[in-house]
Protein backbone atom coordinates (compact mmCIF):
# COMPACT_ATOMS: atom_id res chain seq x y z
CA UNK A 1 0.00 0.00 0.00
CA UNK A 2 1.37 3.40 -0.97
CA UNK A 3 1.96 5.66 1.98
CA UNK A 4 0.12 8.91 1.52
CA UNK A 5 1.15 11.87 3.60
CA UNK A 6 -1.11 14.79 4.12
CA UNK A 7 -0.76 18.18 5.74
CA UNK A 8 -3.38 20.74 6.59
CA UNK A 9 -2.11 24.24 7.28
CA UNK A 10 -4.66 26.83 8.06
CA UNK A 11 -8.09 25.29 7.81
CA UNK A 12 -9.11 22.17 5.95
CA UNK A 13 -10.54 18.71 5.95
CA UNK A 14 -9.37 15.32 4.83
CA UNK A 15 -11.13 12.07 4.14
CA UNK A 16 -10.47 9.08 6.37
CA UNK A 17 -8.38 6.20 5.10
CA UNK A 18 -4.88 4.95 5.49
CA UNK A 19 -1.97 7.40 5.64
CA UNK A 20 1.68 7.62 6.47
CA UNK A 21 1.84 10.95 8.25
CA UNK A 22 -1.05 13.27 8.92
CA UNK A 23 -0.19 16.78 10.08
CA UNK A 24 -2.66 19.41 11.06
CA UNK A 25 -1.53 22.92 11.89
CA UNK A 26 -4.36 25.31 12.44
CA UNK A 27 -7.78 23.81 12.26
CA UNK A 28 -8.49 20.44 10.68
CA UNK A 29 -11.24 17.92 10.37
CA UNK A 30 -10.95 14.25 9.43
CA UNK A 31 -14.11 12.73 8.02
CA UNK A 32 -14.34 8.99 8.61
CA UNK A 33 -11.99 6.44 10.18
CA UNK A 34 -8.31 7.20 9.98
CA UNK A 35 -5.31 4.89 10.18
CA UNK A 36 -1.94 6.59 10.27
CA UNK A 37 1.66 5.83 11.09
CA UNK A 38 1.90 9.24 12.61
CA UNK A 39 -0.72 11.79 13.53
CA UNK A 40 0.34 15.27 14.60
CA UNK A 41 -2.00 18.10 15.34
CA UNK A 42 -1.39 21.58 16.64
CA UNK A 43 -4.31 23.91 17.04
CA UNK A 44 -7.69 22.36 16.76
CA UNK A 45 -8.32 18.93 15.28
CA UNK A 46 -11.36 16.74 15.07
CA UNK A 47 -11.62 13.16 13.88
CA UNK A 48 -15.16 12.14 12.98
CA UNK A 49 -14.59 8.43 13.34
CA UNK A 50 -12.00 6.09 14.83
CA UNK A 51 -8.33 6.92 14.85
CA UNK A 52 -5.58 4.35 14.90
CA UNK A 53 -2.00 5.58 14.95
CA UNK A 54 1.47 4.37 15.82
CA UNK A 55 2.53 7.79 16.97
CA UNK A 56 0.15 10.48 18.09
CA UNK A 57 0.81 14.05 19.13
CA UNK A 58 -1.81 16.67 19.80
CA UNK A 59 -1.34 20.16 21.12
CA UNK A 60 -4.32 22.39 21.57
CA UNK A 61 -7.81 20.99 21.25
CA UNK A 62 -8.29 17.50 19.94
CA UNK A 63 -11.54 15.62 19.63
CA UNK A 64 -12.22 12.10 18.40
CA UNK A 65 -15.80 10.95 17.86
CA UNK A 66 -14.89 7.26 17.91
CA UNK A 67 -12.19 5.16 19.53
CA UNK A 68 -8.53 6.07 19.74
CA UNK A 69 -5.99 3.29 19.40
CA UNK A 70 -2.32 4.20 19.80
CA UNK A 71 1.08 2.73 20.30
CA UNK A 72 2.50 5.94 21.67
CA UNK A 73 0.61 9.11 22.29
CA UNK A 74 1.12 12.56 23.76
CA UNK A 75 -1.50 15.22 24.20
CA UNK A 76 -1.23 18.69 25.66
CA UNK A 77 -4.24 20.90 26.04
CA UNK A 78 -7.64 19.36 25.75
CA UNK A 79 -8.26 15.80 24.57
CA UNK A 80 -11.79 14.53 24.16
CA UNK A 81 -12.50 11.01 23.04
CA UNK A 82 -16.13 9.98 22.78
CA UNK A 83 -15.19 6.29 22.62
CA UNK A 84 -12.48 4.32 24.32
CA UNK A 85 -8.74 4.88 24.33
CA UNK A 86 -6.32 2.02 24.01
CA UNK A 87 -2.65 2.91 24.18
CA UNK A 88 0.64 1.21 24.96
CA UNK A 89 2.03 4.49 26.19
CA UNK A 90 0.09 7.66 26.75
CA UNK A 91 1.19 10.98 28.20
CA UNK A 92 -1.39 13.62 28.89
CA UNK A 93 -1.07 17.20 30.03
CA UNK A 94 -4.08 19.40 30.52
CA UNK A 95 -7.54 18.01 30.50
CA UNK A 96 -8.53 14.67 29.03
CA UNK A 97 -11.87 12.96 28.65
CA UNK A 98 -12.78 9.47 27.43
CA UNK A 99 -15.30 6.73 27.92
CA UNK A 100 -12.64 4.23 28.99
CA UNK A 101 -8.88 3.80 28.91
CA UNK A 102 -6.88 0.59 28.64
CA UNK A 103 -3.24 0.06 27.96
CA UNK A 104 0.26 -0.03 29.32
CA UNK A 105 1.68 3.17 30.67
CA UNK A 106 -0.46 6.20 31.41
CA UNK A 107 0.98 9.43 32.73
CA UNK A 108 -1.24 12.41 33.21
CA UNK A 109 -0.76 15.89 34.56
CA UNK A 110 -3.93 17.87 34.92
CA UNK A 111 -7.41 16.53 35.00
CA UNK A 112 -8.70 13.23 33.72
CA UNK A 113 -12.33 12.34 33.35
CA UNK A 114 -13.35 8.81 32.41
CA UNK A 115 -16.89 7.50 32.36
CA UNK A 116 -16.08 3.82 32.85
CA UNK A 117 -12.82 2.02 33.74
CA UNK A 118 -9.15 2.87 33.50
CA UNK A 119 -7.16 -0.35 33.30
CA UNK A 120 -3.45 0.01 32.59
CA UNK A 121 -0.17 -1.41 33.81
CA UNK A 122 1.19 1.82 35.26
CA UNK A 123 -0.92 4.84 36.17
CA UNK A 124 0.83 8.05 37.21
CA UNK A 125 -1.20 11.15 37.69
CA UNK A 126 -0.59 14.55 39.12
CA UNK A 127 -3.76 16.54 39.38
CA UNK A 128 -7.37 15.52 39.64
CA UNK A 129 -9.56 12.81 38.19
CA UNK A 130 -13.07 11.51 37.98
CA UNK A 131 -13.36 7.82 37.11
CA UNK A 132 -16.85 6.34 37.04
CA UNK A 133 -15.77 2.73 37.42
CA UNK A 134 -12.59 0.92 38.32
CA UNK A 135 -9.08 2.32 38.28
CA UNK A 136 -6.74 -0.64 38.08
CA UNK A 137 -3.00 -0.85 37.51
CA UNK A 138 0.01 -2.75 38.80
CA UNK A 139 1.17 0.59 40.12
CA UNK A 140 -1.14 3.48 40.84
CA UNK A 141 0.70 6.67 41.77
CA UNK A 142 -1.36 9.75 42.40
CA UNK A 143 -0.31 13.18 43.51
CA UNK A 144 -3.46 15.06 44.35
CA UNK A 145 -3.77 18.64 43.19
CA UNK A 146 -7.52 18.76 43.36
CA UNK A 147 -10.52 16.51 43.77
CA UNK A 148 -10.27 12.93 42.66
CA UNK A 149 -12.94 10.30 42.58
CA UNK A 150 -13.14 6.65 41.52
CA UNK A 151 -15.63 3.97 42.38
CA UNK A 152 -12.91 1.40 42.99
CA UNK A 153 -9.13 1.33 42.86
CA UNK A 154 -7.24 -1.94 42.67
CA UNK A 155 -3.76 -3.16 41.92
CA UNK A 156 -0.45 -4.27 43.30
CA UNK A 157 0.87 -1.02 44.70
CA UNK A 158 -1.22 2.07 45.27
CA UNK A 159 0.27 5.34 46.47
CA UNK A 160 -1.78 8.49 46.91
CA UNK A 161 -0.18 11.71 48.15
CA UNK A 162 -1.53 15.15 48.74
CA UNK A 163 0.44 17.34 46.35
CA UNK A 164 2.70 20.05 47.68
CA UNK A 165 2.18 22.44 44.74
CA UNK A 166 5.56 23.99 45.23
CA UNK A 167 5.97 24.16 41.51
CA UNK A 168 6.64 27.51 40.02
CA UNK A 169 5.68 29.06 36.78
CA UNK A 170 3.45 27.83 34.08
CA UNK A 171 2.51 24.42 35.44
CA UNK A 172 1.42 25.87 38.73
CA UNK A 173 -0.65 28.49 36.95
CA UNK A 174 -2.18 25.89 34.67
CA UNK A 175 -3.11 23.66 37.59
CA UNK A 176 -4.56 26.63 39.41
CA UNK A 177 -6.63 27.41 36.38
CA UNK A 178 -7.83 23.84 36.03
CA UNK A 179 -8.72 23.17 39.64
CA UNK A 180 -9.37 26.60 40.99
CA UNK A 181 -6.95 28.24 43.39
CA UNK A 182 -6.83 26.56 46.75
CA UNK A 183 -9.19 23.82 45.63
CA UNK A 184 -9.55 20.88 47.92
CA UNK A 185 -7.05 18.06 47.56
CA UNK A 186 -8.95 14.91 48.26
CA UNK A 187 -9.53 11.45 46.88
CA UNK A 188 -12.87 9.76 47.39
CA UNK A 189 -13.33 6.08 46.56
CA UNK A 190 -15.63 3.33 47.73
CA UNK A 191 -13.07 0.56 47.82
CA UNK A 192 -9.27 0.55 47.52
CA UNK A 193 -7.53 -2.81 47.28
CA UNK A 194 -3.88 -3.60 46.83
CA UNK A 195 -0.96 -5.61 48.12
CA UNK A 196 0.73 -2.39 49.22
CA UNK A 197 -1.25 0.76 49.88
CA UNK A 198 -0.13 4.20 51.05
CA UNK A 199 -2.76 6.88 51.30
CA UNK A 200 -3.04 10.55 52.15
CA UNK A 201 -6.08 12.84 52.02
CA UNK A 202 -8.34 9.95 51.11
CA UNK A 203 -11.89 9.10 52.03
CA UNK A 204 -12.96 5.51 51.52
CA UNK A 205 -15.47 3.05 52.82
CA UNK A 206 -13.10 0.09 52.62
CA UNK A 207 -9.33 -0.21 52.24
CA UNK A 208 -8.11 -3.73 51.96
CA UNK A 209 -4.75 -5.32 51.37
CA UNK A 210 -1.44 -6.59 52.68
CA UNK A 211 0.71 -3.68 53.89
CA UNK A 212 -1.26 -0.55 54.51
CA UNK A 213 -0.27 2.99 55.54
CA UNK A 214 -3.04 5.42 56.28
CA UNK A 215 -1.58 8.91 56.23
CA UNK A 216 -2.67 12.39 57.25
CA UNK A 217 -6.03 13.65 56.11
CA UNK A 218 -7.53 10.19 55.64
CA UNK A 219 -10.93 9.12 56.80
CA UNK A 220 -11.53 5.40 56.28
CA UNK A 221 -14.57 3.47 57.46
CA UNK A 222 -12.93 0.08 57.54
CA UNK A 223 -9.42 -1.26 56.96
CA UNK A 224 -8.81 -4.96 56.40
CA UNK A 225 -5.16 -5.97 56.26
CA UNK A 226 -3.20 -9.19 56.24
CA UNK A 227 0.33 -7.97 57.09
CA UNK A 228 0.84 -4.51 58.56
CA UNK A 229 -1.15 -1.38 59.25
CA UNK A 230 0.17 2.06 60.16
CA UNK A 231 -2.18 4.90 60.92
CA UNK A 232 -0.75 8.42 61.07
CA UNK A 233 -1.81 10.78 63.83
CA UNK A 234 -4.77 12.77 62.64
CA UNK A 235 -6.02 10.06 60.33
CA UNK A 236 -9.33 8.44 61.14
CA UNK A 237 -9.90 4.72 60.80
CA UNK A 238 -13.22 3.64 62.25
CA UNK A 239 -12.66 -0.08 62.15
CA UNK A 240 -9.53 -2.23 61.75
CA UNK A 241 -9.63 -5.92 60.98
CA UNK A 242 -6.59 -8.14 60.67
CA UNK A 243 -6.72 -11.33 58.64
CA UNK B 1 -34.38 -27.46 39.41
CA UNK B 2 -30.70 -26.68 39.38
CA UNK B 3 -29.26 -24.82 42.30
CA UNK B 4 -28.43 -21.21 41.56
CA UNK B 5 -24.70 -20.75 41.28
CA UNK B 6 -22.92 -20.49 44.60
CA UNK B 7 -21.08 -17.18 45.05
CA UNK B 8 -17.85 -16.49 46.86
CA UNK B 9 -16.62 -13.08 48.09
CA UNK B 10 -13.41 -11.69 46.62
CA UNK B 11 -11.54 -11.78 49.90
CA UNK B 12 -12.31 -15.45 50.30
CA UNK B 13 -11.00 -16.15 46.78
CA UNK B 14 -7.68 -14.57 47.72
CA UNK B 15 -7.50 -16.44 50.99
CA UNK B 16 -8.27 -19.82 49.43
CA UNK B 17 -5.97 -19.49 46.42
CA UNK B 18 -3.15 -17.47 47.95
CA UNK B 19 -3.02 -15.06 45.01
CA UNK B 20 -2.40 -11.35 45.52
CA UNK B 21 -4.61 -8.37 44.69
CA UNK B 22 -2.03 -7.43 42.06
CA UNK B 23 -2.47 -10.79 40.34
CA UNK B 24 -6.25 -10.69 40.49
CA UNK B 25 -6.47 -7.23 38.95
CA UNK B 26 -3.76 -8.02 36.36
CA UNK B 27 -5.56 -11.16 35.25
CA UNK B 28 -8.82 -9.26 35.00
CA UNK B 29 -7.14 -6.61 32.84
CA UNK B 30 -5.77 -9.28 30.54
CA UNK B 31 -9.18 -10.87 30.18
CA UNK B 32 -8.11 -14.07 31.95
CA UNK B 33 -10.96 -13.50 34.37
CA UNK B 34 -14.04 -12.34 32.49
CA UNK B 35 -15.75 -9.11 33.43
CA UNK B 36 -19.03 -11.04 33.70
CA UNK B 37 -17.71 -12.98 36.68
CA UNK B 38 -17.30 -9.85 38.81
CA UNK B 39 -20.68 -9.65 40.48
CA UNK B 40 -21.35 -6.63 42.65
CA UNK B 41 -23.79 -7.16 45.48
CA UNK B 42 -24.87 -5.09 48.42
CA UNK B 43 -23.92 -6.42 51.83
CA UNK B 44 -24.29 -4.94 55.30
CA UNK B 45 -20.92 -3.22 54.91
CA UNK B 46 -21.76 -1.80 51.49
CA UNK B 47 -21.02 -3.06 48.00
CA UNK B 48 -18.88 -6.17 47.72
CA UNK B 49 -17.62 -8.15 44.74
CA UNK B 50 -18.52 -11.80 44.45
CA UNK B 51 -17.58 -14.50 41.95
CA UNK B 52 -19.22 -17.71 40.78
CA UNK B 53 -17.42 -20.01 43.18
CA UNK B 54 -16.74 -23.06 41.06
CA UNK B 55 -15.73 -21.10 37.96
CA UNK B 56 -13.33 -18.68 39.63
CA UNK B 57 -11.56 -21.33 41.69
CA UNK B 58 -11.10 -23.56 38.65
CA UNK B 59 -9.90 -20.66 36.52
CA UNK B 60 -7.33 -19.54 39.09
CA UNK B 61 -6.11 -23.12 39.54
CA UNK B 62 -5.72 -23.36 35.73
CA UNK B 63 -3.82 -20.08 35.54
CA UNK B 64 -1.50 -21.04 38.40
CA UNK B 65 -0.87 -24.45 36.85
CA UNK B 66 -0.17 -23.10 33.35
CA UNK B 67 1.43 -19.73 33.96
CA UNK B 68 5.01 -20.98 34.11
CA UNK B 69 4.54 -22.92 30.91
CA UNK B 70 2.87 -20.29 28.73
CA UNK B 71 3.28 -16.53 28.48
CA UNK B 72 0.27 -14.71 29.95
CA UNK B 73 -0.93 -13.48 26.52
CA UNK B 74 -1.00 -17.08 25.31
CA UNK B 75 -2.98 -18.08 28.40
CA UNK B 76 -5.59 -15.47 27.54
CA UNK B 77 -6.17 -17.24 24.24
CA UNK B 78 -6.32 -20.63 25.91
CA UNK B 79 -8.53 -19.80 28.83
CA UNK B 80 -10.55 -16.69 28.33
CA UNK B 81 -14.02 -17.59 27.09
CA UNK B 82 -14.43 -14.12 25.66
CA UNK B 83 -11.56 -14.56 23.24
CA UNK B 84 -12.69 -17.01 20.60
CA UNK B 85 -10.13 -18.29 18.13
CA UNK B 86 -11.48 -17.46 14.68
CA UNK B 87 -8.77 -18.98 12.53
CA UNK B 88 -9.26 -22.58 13.64
CA UNK B 89 -9.72 -25.09 10.83
CA UNK B 90 -9.51 -28.53 12.32
CA UNK B 91 -9.33 -31.65 10.18
CA UNK B 92 -9.72 -34.34 12.81
CA UNK B 93 -12.24 -33.31 15.50
CA UNK B 94 -12.37 -36.82 16.98
CA UNK B 95 -8.78 -36.38 18.15
CA UNK B 96 -9.90 -33.67 20.58
CA UNK B 97 -10.74 -35.04 24.02
CA UNK B 98 -14.02 -33.11 24.50
CA UNK B 99 -15.33 -34.68 21.26
CA UNK B 100 -13.67 -38.09 21.10
CA UNK B 101 -15.06 -41.24 19.46
CA UNK B 102 -18.62 -40.34 20.50
CA UNK B 103 -18.46 -37.55 17.94
CA UNK B 104 -18.04 -39.93 14.99
CA UNK B 105 -21.74 -40.15 14.21
CA UNK B 106 -22.14 -36.39 14.43
CA UNK B 107 -19.60 -35.35 11.79
CA UNK B 108 -21.22 -33.80 8.76
CA UNK B 109 -18.22 -33.15 6.56
CA UNK B 110 -14.72 -34.41 6.05
CA UNK B 111 -13.24 -30.94 5.66
CA UNK B 112 -12.14 -28.30 8.10
CA UNK B 113 -14.12 -27.58 11.23
CA UNK B 114 -14.26 -24.03 12.56
CA UNK B 115 -14.13 -23.29 16.29
CA UNK B 116 -17.89 -22.96 16.80
CA UNK B 117 -18.39 -26.20 14.89
CA UNK B 118 -15.97 -27.97 17.20
CA UNK B 119 -17.87 -26.60 20.19
CA UNK B 120 -21.10 -27.90 18.63
CA UNK B 121 -19.56 -31.34 18.17
CA UNK B 122 -18.29 -31.34 21.74
CA UNK B 123 -21.84 -30.60 22.96
CA UNK B 124 -23.27 -33.43 20.87
CA UNK B 125 -20.59 -35.89 21.98
CA UNK B 126 -21.10 -34.96 25.62
CA UNK B 127 -24.87 -35.46 25.23
CA UNK B 128 -24.22 -38.96 23.84
CA UNK B 129 -21.94 -39.71 26.78
CA UNK B 130 -24.82 -38.69 29.03
CA UNK B 131 -27.20 -41.08 27.34
CA UNK B 132 -28.72 -39.11 24.49
CA UNK B 133 -29.48 -40.86 21.19
CA UNK B 134 -27.41 -39.80 18.15
CA UNK B 135 -30.50 -38.29 16.51
CA UNK B 136 -31.07 -36.07 19.54
CA UNK B 137 -27.40 -35.16 19.80
CA UNK B 138 -27.48 -34.09 16.15
CA UNK B 139 -30.27 -31.63 16.97
CA UNK B 140 -28.06 -30.15 19.66
CA UNK B 141 -25.11 -29.88 17.26
CA UNK B 142 -27.33 -28.09 14.74
CA UNK B 143 -28.48 -25.46 17.18
CA UNK B 144 -25.07 -24.81 18.79
CA UNK B 145 -23.47 -24.40 15.33
CA UNK B 146 -25.89 -21.57 14.67
CA UNK B 147 -25.05 -19.83 17.95
CA UNK B 148 -21.61 -18.72 16.74
CA UNK B 149 -22.10 -15.10 17.80
CA UNK B 150 -23.41 -16.00 21.26
CA UNK B 151 -20.40 -18.27 21.84
CA UNK B 152 -18.17 -15.21 21.99
CA UNK B 153 -19.63 -14.38 25.40
CA UNK B 154 -20.52 -17.81 26.75
CA UNK B 155 -20.97 -16.89 30.42
CA UNK B 156 -24.43 -18.11 31.52
CA UNK B 157 -25.06 -19.61 28.10
CA UNK B 158 -26.59 -23.09 28.19
CA UNK B 159 -27.34 -25.73 25.60
CA UNK B 160 -30.32 -27.91 26.46
CA UNK B 161 -31.59 -31.14 25.12
CA UNK B 162 -35.13 -31.78 26.23
CA UNK B 163 -38.07 -33.92 25.42
CA UNK B 164 -41.62 -32.72 25.12
CA UNK B 165 -44.41 -35.13 25.92
CA UNK B 166 -47.93 -34.41 24.75
CA UNK B 167 -50.91 -36.58 25.54
CA UNK B 168 -53.93 -36.28 23.26
CA UNK B 169 -56.86 -38.69 23.36
CA UNK B 170 -54.86 -41.54 24.75
CA UNK B 171 -51.99 -41.00 22.34
CA UNK B 172 -48.64 -40.20 23.83
CA UNK B 173 -46.33 -38.14 21.65
CA UNK B 174 -42.70 -37.56 22.52
CA UNK B 175 -40.56 -35.16 20.57
CA UNK B 176 -36.96 -34.13 21.28
CA UNK B 177 -36.00 -30.48 21.23
CA UNK B 178 -32.71 -28.64 21.52
CA UNK B 179 -32.06 -25.01 22.37
CA UNK B 180 -29.33 -22.54 23.23
CA UNK B 181 -29.98 -19.58 25.48
CA UNK B 182 -28.91 -17.59 28.49
CA UNK B 183 -29.81 -18.76 31.95
CA UNK B 184 -32.27 -18.67 33.61
CA UNK B 185 -34.04 -20.66 30.88
CA UNK B 186 -37.62 -21.66 31.49
CA UNK B 187 -39.41 -24.45 29.67
CA UNK B 188 -43.06 -25.35 29.92
CA UNK B 189 -43.97 -28.23 32.27
CA UNK B 190 -44.53 -30.65 29.42
CA UNK B 191 -40.80 -30.56 28.75
CA UNK B 192 -38.25 -32.70 30.52
CA UNK B 193 -34.63 -31.61 30.34
CA UNK B 194 -32.38 -34.53 29.50
CA UNK B 195 -29.05 -32.78 29.12
CA UNK B 196 -28.05 -29.32 30.25
CA UNK B 197 -24.59 -28.11 29.21
CA UNK B 198 -22.78 -25.02 30.46
CA UNK B 199 -21.40 -23.64 27.20
CA UNK B 200 -18.73 -21.66 29.00
CA UNK B 201 -17.24 -24.94 30.20
CA UNK B 202 -17.54 -26.58 26.81
CA UNK B 203 -15.84 -23.62 25.11
CA UNK B 204 -13.07 -23.74 27.67
CA UNK B 205 -12.63 -27.49 27.22
CA UNK B 206 -12.32 -27.19 23.45
CA UNK B 207 -9.84 -24.33 23.79
CA UNK B 208 -7.66 -26.23 26.18
CA UNK B 209 -7.72 -29.29 23.91
CA UNK B 210 -6.74 -27.15 20.91
CA UNK B 211 -4.00 -25.44 22.91
CA UNK B 212 -2.59 -28.75 24.08
CA UNK B 213 -2.48 -29.95 20.48
CA UNK B 214 -0.73 -26.85 19.24
CA UNK B 215 2.17 -27.72 21.51
CA UNK B 216 2.36 -31.18 19.93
Amino acid sequence: MGERNVTISGAGRIEGGSYGTVKIAGSGRVVGDLVAEEFKAAGSAKVEGNLKAQRFEAAGAFRCEGNLELEEGEAAGSLKVVGRVRAKELKLAGSAQAKGITGGYLRAGGSLSVEENVEVEIFRLMGAFEIGGLLSADRVEVELEGRARAREIGGEKIVVRAGQRSLGGFLSQALGFLFGQGSHKELVAEVIEGDEIELEATQARLVRGGKIKIGPGCRIERVEYTETLEVAPGAVVKEEVKG
Amino acid sequence: MEQPEELIPKKEVLRLTGISYGQLYRWKRLGLIPEAWFIRRSTFTGQETFFPREKILKRIADILRLKDEYPLEELVRLLSPEVVPTEVAHLDPLALAPIGPEGRELLWKSGEYAFSELVALACGAEAIRRGAKPGEARLLVEVVRRAEEALRAPTDLSALLAEKTVEREGLLLRAPLALVGREPLLLDPECRIKVRLDLEKVVEGVKLALGGEGRG
